[in-house]
């Protein structure tokens, strides 16, 4: 006996508890493509219809979805990651070689991922900055969302940084010393900076003593870098990211009028 | 103005078909496009009721939510929800605030590093563990900073070339800490010496000392 | 930043009302494709290329040369002709200002939603120059610095055996004081004769932060120039800071 296809999809589809969470059918019509958009949470960041010209790929080169796409991909490789590493000076870099070496499912897929992407976002991140100044969509009335924009870049910097330190190996640790001795080289603020003296400040009260938790790199640092690094900085990111959309929802896509 | 016009939200209109129906009608009015979002979920009716003055005047005061006659209490009460706030905010970021320890676990910052006996004349050994240099003329003795001026990095000895080179960006010190070249904007620090009671060298590196200062033994 | 801001007229539009296509299936497609593009990029990279590990953090020793993350060997660059406290925290907060700034300060209302070189030749031309700038001293820090930091071409062997750079020396303060002041004036004020329109267009404040911003970028490279030509290690010295 052949099963009737269309009748057990309509058993499935048609009874209350799939109505209750799917709205609306399937079938392409003018109105399922509305009620998709606008009846998910999700691709509701999106208006119904967009301009022609706004989304042709050669006008923005999906830069922007990428680098919110790469976002989401290192949050979930993060989590993962987090699972298996522990931010300790002792053992820090033994769970770096755990993952290096698969004593971790996947680990060393997980952990190039993550540090490729992070690269790649950084990449692109900046290319959709020349792409928002080439087309010359920070003019009128999109002037304040290039400026949150700019502060979502440095925030992509400081999370790439900040990621830097926790394998605890030689790269990070002399690149996160020179980083952070630059913060310490601050006018006023840092202990080495001009006027810092005037100001009494030295290397136990300056800008740097509370970025590293101490004089120098050692256990608070990498415990506050990994913080910033896992919570704070991506949550303050994310709320920044809800800024960038919701204003480009409200002032609607640049492009030709 | 094209499109339904209620004073009720679409969605109570008919029931979901209509709404279905009115969504699907505003898509296809293309010059409604900016507007429809907004009917939609009844904000640009809200906009235009308040812009035609539909609500009450009693509804909006005087003098706006953020004065009003009695507003002596209203900006004293900013100020004082204002001056709260910053005093936490300072609290939480000033030097003796949150982000700054109270109590350090780090290496002591003064330690023995040996006998004067055990550095050879005319040599500069490294310590590497400590970050201190050990420079020995003769019978004087000084301890120099490892600690490049300019960014932190620890600098090498290049015993050929007799001078102190940073590989972070390339400063470069005379052997007796004084820099010549590259980024380095002063000298390495030297460090306070003393001997022990048991003949041994001390190193104080909270004590920074002149240039000139050396440890005659 | 922008030289050629005409009188504000509406370009003539192609059509009265923009084409608009469904965001389904059209923009979320595009999307979809993308991330999924990227994913199997990535992975293939990943499976290719390992992420880099040294040796244990170690206190004493460092790598040598000691580099930082690649998107940020352009301020390492900049580390080795300024003091840090310049190089490492007030230009990278000009540049940061400076980007805030592009919006409010390009009051040209043309050339905006397509791309375009005519209609905006000054700010495009400012822009691309100070990215393209970045991703230059980017590429130097990662390709052309070995052991020291001291140069060597991409396809020269690594070797410590490099002659030892001669002393630099320092303009004293007065003369300094002169040259700073002699850049920064005639920077401020003659474009603004040369240029009367591009000034009176601007006006005042804009002007005046359009033209900083350009005399710090320019005003950067000359002081490498200095560097690099004559040895010099500060244009202006002071008892509490160096330039």
């Amino acid at each position: 006996m052949i099963p009737d296809l269309k009748k057990i999809t309509d058993r499935i589809t048609q009874n209350e508890i799939w109505r209750s969470i799917f709205r609306h059918g399937y079938e392409d019509t003018a109105r399922n493509r509305v009620l998709q958009i606008i009846s998910n949470i999700w691709l509701h960041i999106h208006p119904s219809t967009v301009k022609k010209d706004s989304v042709r790929l050669s006008y923005t080169f999906c830069l922007g979805g990428l680098t919110f796409f790469i976002f989401l991909f290192e949050t979930l490789t993060g989590i993962l990651l987090m699972f298996y590493y522990t931010p300790d000076v002792n053992r820090a870099y033994a769970d770096m070689l755990d993952l290096s070496n698969n004593a971790v499912p996947f680990g060393k897929l997980l952990r190039n991922t993550h540090r490729w992407a992070g690269h790649a976002m950084v990449i692109t991140v900046c290319f959709h900055m020349l792409r928002v100044f080439l087309t010359g969509s920070y003019k009128v009335p999109r002037q304040f969302n290039w400026v949150v924009g700019v502060v979502l870049l440095v925030l992509t910097l400081l999370l790439s940084f900040t990621g830097y330190l926790l394998p605890w190996d030689q790269l990070g640790y002399w690149a996160i010393t020179v980083g952070t001795n630059m913060a310490g080289a601050t006018p006023i603020l840092g202990y080495q900076g001009p006027f810092a003296d005037l100001f009494g400040f030295t290397i136990d009260n300056d800008i740097r003593f509370g970025l590293l938790g101490g004089t120098s790199i050692q256990a608070p640092a990498l415990l506050r870098a990994y913080v910033w690094h896992c919570i704070a900085l991506p949550s303050l990111a994310g709320a920044l990211m809800m800024l960038h959309f919701w204003r480009i929802r409200k002032d609607g896509f640049s492009g030709r009028l | 103005m094209r499109g339904p016009q209620s004073t009720r939200p679409p969605s109570e209109e008919g029931g979901p078909f209509v709404w279905y129906a009115n969504c699907l009608l505003f898509v296809l009015d293309r010059h409604q496009a900016s507007r429809k979002y907004d009917v939609l979920y009844g904000e640009r009716d809200d906009m235009e009721r308040a812009e035609s003055g539909a609500i009450k005047e009693e509804e909006v005061s005087a003098g706006g939510i953020w004065t009003s006659r009695r507003s002596f209490f209203t900006l004293a009460g900013w100020a004082l929800f204002l001056s709260t706030m910053g005093a936490y905010l300072w609290k939480l970021l000033s030097t003796t605030g949150f982000f700054f320890p109270r109590v350090l676990y780090e290496p002591s910052k003064k330690f023995l590093v040996g006998y004067p006996t055990d550095f050879p004349d005319h040599t500069v050994i490294t310590l590497k563990a400590r970050r201190v240099f050990v420079v020995r003329e003769g019978n004087t003795f000084q301890a120099i900073s490892m600690i490049c001026q300019h960014l932190g990095c620890a600098v090498h000895w290049s015993e050929e070339k007799g001078i102190f080179e940073c590989p972070c960006h390339g400063s470069k010190y005379y052997k007796d800490g004084v820099n010549f070249a590259g980024p380095a904007p002063r000298p390495l620090f030297h460090f306070q010496m003393n001997v022990s009671d048991d003949g041994k060298l001390i190193v104080d590196t909270s004590q920074v000392v002149e240039l000139e200062t050396k440890l005659l033994i | 930043m922008s030289a050629e801001v005409g009188t504000v007229e509406a370009r003539p539009t192609k059509q009265a009302t923009p084409e608009k296509i469904h965001t389904w299936p059209h923009l979320v497609a595009k999307e979809f494709l993308c991330a999924l593009l990227f994913i199997v990029f990535i992975f293939f990279y990943s499976y290719y290329v390992d992420a880099p590990l040294r040796e244990l953090a170690n206190p004493g020793e460092p790598e040598n040369p000691a580099k930082a993350p690649w998107y940020f060997l352009g301020l390492q660059e900049e580390l080795v002709y300024f003091d840090p406290w310049y190089a490492g925290v007030v230009l990278p907060s000009l540049i940061i200002l400076g980007l805030m700034f592009i919006p409010y300060i390009d009051i040209n209302p043309r050339g905006s939603g397509y791309y375009t070189f005519r209609e905006r030749k000054f700010a495009v031309t400012i822009f691309s120059f100070g990215f393209l700038l970045w991703y230059v001293l980017i590429l130097i820090g990662v390709y052309c610095r070995g052991p020291f930091w001291a140069w060597f071409w991409p396809w020269e062997q690594w070797t410590l055996a490099f002659p030892t750079p001669p002393p630099l020396w320092s303009f004293p303060a007065p003369l300094g004081v002169l040259v700073l002041l002699a850049y920064f004036g005639a920077g401020m004020v003659l474009p603004a004769y040369r240029w009367r329109d591009f000034y009176n267009r601007l006006g005042r404040v804009r002007y005046s932060i359009t033209m900083m911003l350009l005399l710090l970028m320019v005003g950067t490279i000359l002081k490498i120039g200095l560097r690099l030509g004559f040895n010099i290690k500060y244009v202006l010295m002071t008892p509490w800071f160096n330039i």
